[in-house]
């Protein structure tokens, strides 16, 4: 158990998938396919959709809000995603798209160890546990 | 975050989709950067409309959004796109101009005015110590610094939804304490034209960085400060300085850190201009002033010569006060030609010039960024000269 900082509300459960550096929304995925364009990304060719995307933090141009808003207009958003910290443009983007968004200060949840794990974040406890 | 009553029921959905939306946005930013409440704007100016940039996705939003029944609730204005409305300037990509007007229609529905310009002080100035969500940091700076209304450097689709909800978070520049000098500028130069400001505006905002300078020099005109201003903007991240003479609000220098700028540290690059492929003035788009100066060079110098081309950007809204009373015809009868809803650091010129010159800082430092063109630095002054072969 895990405990997390709610920003955007909404629970989710799903497998995780975890960038190990920052992704720019707006460049490194693919607002159709929710697939992973970035050549350097350790989950090059990874789609994102559906799963809980952790990611130590997002950077890059503003446009990226309305790449998060064109992924969950697509049906190809991911379930929620987890980040170290959370900066406006990545915010903006999840309350436009309706796509939970939580912080956690965990080093473990960001070193890749929980990729492919099934996660569940709990708003209401703020905790996010790792199913298995 | 304390809410008003008001301010609840829109972040509960009670006037809509839309609002509710834009409302949960401002409010978990301003938790976000530590805001304890809201502060009522009265005027909005959205950046970060051109297609260029923001592509399908930004235009399917805001589409949305208006179709959601989505409405400003302030006097709201919209930045430059990349081409002129009017008339055809420069080439655009297939189906390039189709898209952004679906984006500018969008706007339109949302009851946006449409001014395609960044100098929305032209369109109507706020007044002093009004809180506005301005995004286009040229006009930021000189919205808190010359008129003296309060604004952060607003990113993205936030001016939108502030505009919206008739509300922004209160922090930042929004805030008296947080409007304070971080460093003093002493400027040792003798006339600074406005060449010179946009270079010293560089130098400036490259010292600065996000600070706040308070800034000691000769004496410019209206033209010359709006360069510079908007060239520390640009090589800085700078939303306020105190020019003295110019900035209404006071301000406490003492203990700061002071800074001496003179004549060798600033850089100007002049041997390139006169062979420049387009002299271009309009960065920020210009003001009647501009136009009557520009044409006044003109009518002593003579016309554009063959092989060259001088262009002036500008606001629609100046546009047809220049019309009106005469200049604009004159400046296009010498050659000139006039751009509105536009300029040359966001429109897709590629490789159309390989040099350009202007007086214009802020395009200085963006040009060669955006589109790999060598740039020269002249006043208007000499623009004209050059343009006209004298």
């Amino acid at each position: 158990m895990v405990k997390i900082k709610v920003i955007v509300e909404g629970a989710a459960e799903s497998e995780a998938v975890v960038s190990l550096n920052p992704i720019s929304f707006f460049g490194d995925i693919d607002p159709k396919t929710g697939v992973v364009k970035d050549p350097n990304s350790n989950i090059k060719g990874v789609s994102i959709a559906g799963k809980v995307l952790v990611v130590p933090g997002t950077r890059g141009s503003t446009v990226g809000s309305y790449v998060l808003y064109a992924l969950s207009k697509n049906n190809v958003a991911p379930k929620a995603i987890v980040v170290k910290s959370a900066e406006p443009i990545l915010i903006t983007g999840c309350i436009l798209g309706g796509i939970p968004l939580v912080t956690s200060s965990e080093d473990y949840l960001f070193n890749g160890q929980v990729g492919g794990k099934r996660v569940k974040i709990d708003p209401s406890s703020s905790s996010l546990e790792i199913v298995q | 975050m304390y809410l008003t009553k008001d301010e609840e029921k829109v972040y509960d959905g009670e006037e809509g989709a839309a609002s509710q939306k834009a409302m949960q946005v401002i409010v978990k930013l301003g938790e976000a950067v530590g805001a304890e409440r809201l502060v009522s704007i009265t005027n909005a100016h959205a950046s970060g409309l051109s297609y260029n940039n923001i592509g399908d996705p930004g235009m399917e939003f805001l589409e949305d959004l208006a179709n959601q029944g989505a409405r400003a609730k302030v006097y709201a204005t919209l930045n430059p796109i990349g081409y002129d409305t009017t008339k055809e300037v420069i080439p655009l990509p297939e189906g390039f101009a189709e898209k952004q007007l679906r984006i500018i229609n969008a706007f339109r529905k949302m009851g946006f005015n449409i001014t395609l310009s960044c100098t929305p002080y032209y369109s109507k100035m706020p007044a002093y110590g009004e809180h506005i969500a301005w995004g286009e940091s040229s006009a930021v700076i000189y919205a808190n610094s010359v008129v003296g209304a309060r604004t952060n450097r607003e990113g993205g689709p936030l001016s939108v939804l502030a505009a919206l909800v008739g509300k922004t978070y209160y922090s930042g520049l929004h805030i008296d304490e947080n409007r304070k000098p971080s460093v003093e500028i002493d400027v040792e130069l003798g006339k600074i034209d406005d060449a010179m400001a946009g270079a010293l505006g560089l130098k400036i905002g490259e010292l600065v960085k996000d600070g706040i300078p308070f800034i000691s020099m000769p004496k410019v005109g209206d033209t010359a400060l709006r360069i510079m201003l908007a060239a520390m903007a640009a090589s800085g991240s700078v939303g306020m300085a105190f020019v003295k003479g110019v900035t209404k609000e006071r301000a406490d220098t003492s203990g700061l850190e002071k800074i001496k700028i003179g004549e060798k540290d600033i850089s100007m690059e002049k041997s390139i201009g006169q062979a420049s492929e387009l002299y271009f003035v309009g960065c920020p788009h210009a003001s009647i002033e501009d136009m009557r100066d520009i044409l006044k060079y003109f009518e002593s110098y003579g016309s554009v010569s063959k092989g060259k081309r001088f262009w002036i950007t500008t606001g629609s809204d100046v546009y047809k006060a220049a019309a009106q009373e005469g200049v604009a015809e004159r400046l296009m009868k010498h050659g000139v030609e006039i751009i509105v809803d536009t300029c040359p650091v966001v429109a897709p010129l590629g490789s159309m010039f390989k040099s350009i010159a202007t007086n214009s800082g802020k395009s200085f430092f963006y040009l060669s960024r955006v589109h790999g063109t060598s740039v020269a630095s002249m006043s208007a002054e000499e623009l004209v000269r050059a343009a006209t072969g004298k």
